[in-house]
């Protein structure tokens, strides 16, 4: 199981090589055995997704297939609302999220053929990028335990990266989904803003928030986006765009794509075994033809600031009740941030969303003029100590959450699509990784470049060692 | 309508975090020049706007 990627399970499903009641029961069996060290899970639906299977085990003895999903096991961050299923947002509420109806993302998985497993661990209300948990259990990090998994996805980062699952969903207000997929050592991709539905899971920023998936490689990213993406009317903000058959571009080869090495911010005071592993990556596209330069890409700083504002406010707001209400159920630095959203002013907010459009307007026609697409590190530093990034007063803790996430935010500000891809190890075996950042919408090209570096450098045959 | 303790209202600029404060300087010194013309919503308009995608062939959402 822990080899399998969804285009290998997809075809050995399709050959009836193996069915979906067997991959479930295995990955059941895996989650048991290994996700007490891990963490990865806070609720496991064993019973829900083994009748799941036997419905789609059925449909193929009928010679019914729903398509490369069917049978594939997959699980949730527990801020998607799944029928049947508590949503604790990382609280220690068990039902502190409830919303109408299924989370739309995930009905279209469920409805694609994917076979629920069950929610995963995150970081308390989304809010931190490092995956600890006081309420369920700090995720710990496959490769390396002890060190952080990333956040606040930590869960879905980790239970891939382990081979409980093929694919998980995330969520992605400042990075959420590409940290811990850097630090665990697999794919993650935030899409454009409006590209996936966010209706049925838990806002944390209405404005800033983003659904997208956690994989094994950039194909299977690439055939999870492709089920979840396009139109819903149950989001306001989705948008009414056409859907590319992702999958059907990622062997197109990458000669003559402009790739721009942004130079400057994302590389200040970055880990030296990072930033080689960054320009090597950006290396070996240049060896498959693309034409890397090294650009310089409007100054990030300022709207990071801007997104502060943005989503101090709205996440204030949104979780205002159990700030008022229920204060000492939350850790001390996720309280410390959602306190200070109650003091920014109407007018700053508004401010900072008129800021925003214009960094968007100027970024994309600047950034974008001489390249297709960028290539930026992910994370500062490999995947920290735990005990270390939570260590000290909340607001020493709020600063260190700030420095790991500078370098994803500029791109849930921009609303920008952005895939984490992995990019070798650190000499101690913890993961590196990079971002490859494209135009709005434009999630093909960033996949496709992806795709082409992940098929030439061949990390993802690596796995952590856990059996 | 929602009531905040006291330690926590607006009009307590003594209880105000510093954290918040800087995000209002930031503001502050940031919006000088934003044109009158410049709205909220732009930003997604920005996004919808790009037209220098080039897409695969399509299927509807």
């Amino acid at each position: 199981m822990a080899d399998w990627t969804i285009a290998t399970l997809s075809r050995a499903i399709t050959a009836r090589q193996v069915s979906p009641v067997e991959v479930t029961r295995e990955c059941l069996a895996r989650v048991g055995k290994l996700d007490p060290t891990i963490r990865s899970f806070i609720t496991v639906d064993a019973d829900g997704a083994l009748s799941a299977a036997r419905e789609l085990e059925a449909e193929l003895g009928a010679g019914l297939s729903r398509g490369p999903l069917h049978g594939i096991p997959v699980a949730y961050k527990d801020l998607f609302c799944v029928g049947g299923l508590p949503t604790s947002c990382g609280t220690k509420t068990r039902d502190y999220f409830a919303a109408d109806r299924e989370c739309s993302a995930v009905g279209r998985l469920r409805d694609a053929g994917a076979v629920t497993l069950g929610k995963l661990n995150m970081t308390e209300l989304a809010l931190g990028p490092f995956g600890d948990n006081p309420h369920h259990g700090d995720v710990q990090n496959p490769w390396k335990r002890g060190h952080a998994a990333g956040g606040s996805s930590s869960g879905s980062a980790a239970a891939v990266a382990a081979g409980f699952v093929v694919g998980a969903l995330g969520s992605d207000t400042g990075g959420s989904i590409r940290l811990p997929a850097a630090c665990c050592g697999v794919v993650g991709l935030k899409p454009t803003y409006g590209r996936v539905s966010r209706a049925g899971a838990m806002p944390l920023s209405w404005s800033m928030d983003h659904v997208g998936p956690l994989t094994r490689t950039v194909m299977d990213a690439a055939l999870l986006l492709g089920a979840i993406a396009g139109y819903d009317a149950l989001d306001a903000t989705s948008s009414r765009r056409g859907v590319p058959y992702y999958e059907r571009v990622l062997d197109t080869p990458v000669e003559g794509l402009r790739v721009g090495l942004a130079e400057n911010y994302y590389f200040e005071g970055l880990d030296a075994e990072m930033a080689a592993g960054v320009h090597a990556a950006a290396k070996v596209l240049a060896d498959l033809g693309a034409e890397v330069a090294p650009v310089r890409v409007p100054d990030p700083a300022p709207l990071v600031e801007v997104c502060n504002v943005v989503t101090r406010a709205e996440s204030a707001a949104i979780h205002a009740k159990l700030v008022r209400e229920r204060p000492h159920e939350l850790g001390p630095a996720v309280r410390a941030r959602l306190e200070v959203g109650l003091h920014v002013s109407a007018h700053d907010y508004l401010q900072a969303l008129r800021l925003r459009a214009r960094y968007t307007r100027e970024f994309v026609a600047r950034a974008f003029a001489e390249a297709d697409a960028l290539v930026v590190p992910v994370i500062p530093e490999p995947a920290p100590v735990l005990d270390a990034v939570k260590a000290g007063t909340p607001e020493e803790v709020v600063g260190r959450m700030g420095r790991f996430s500078r370098l994803t935010r500029p791109f849930n500000g921009l609303g920008l699509p952005a895939v984490s891809v992995p990019c070798g190890f650190s000499r101690d075996g913890r993961p590196l990784a990079f971002q490859v950042v494209g135009r709005p919408f434009d999630e093909a090209t960033t996949l496709r470049l992806g795709h082409a570096y992940e098929r030439a450098a061949g990390w993802v045959a690596r796995r952590p060692a856990l059996d | 309508m929602l009531s905040f303790p006291s330690r926590t209202r607006m009009s307590d600029p003594d209880r105000t975090p510093p954290a918040a404060a800087d995000l209002a300087a930031a503001i502050a010194r940031l919006a000088g020049e934003l044109p009158l013309t410049e709205e909220p919503s732009g930003f997604v308009a920005a996004l919808e706007n790009d037209p220098d995608v080039r897409e695969a062939r399509e299927h509807s959402g």
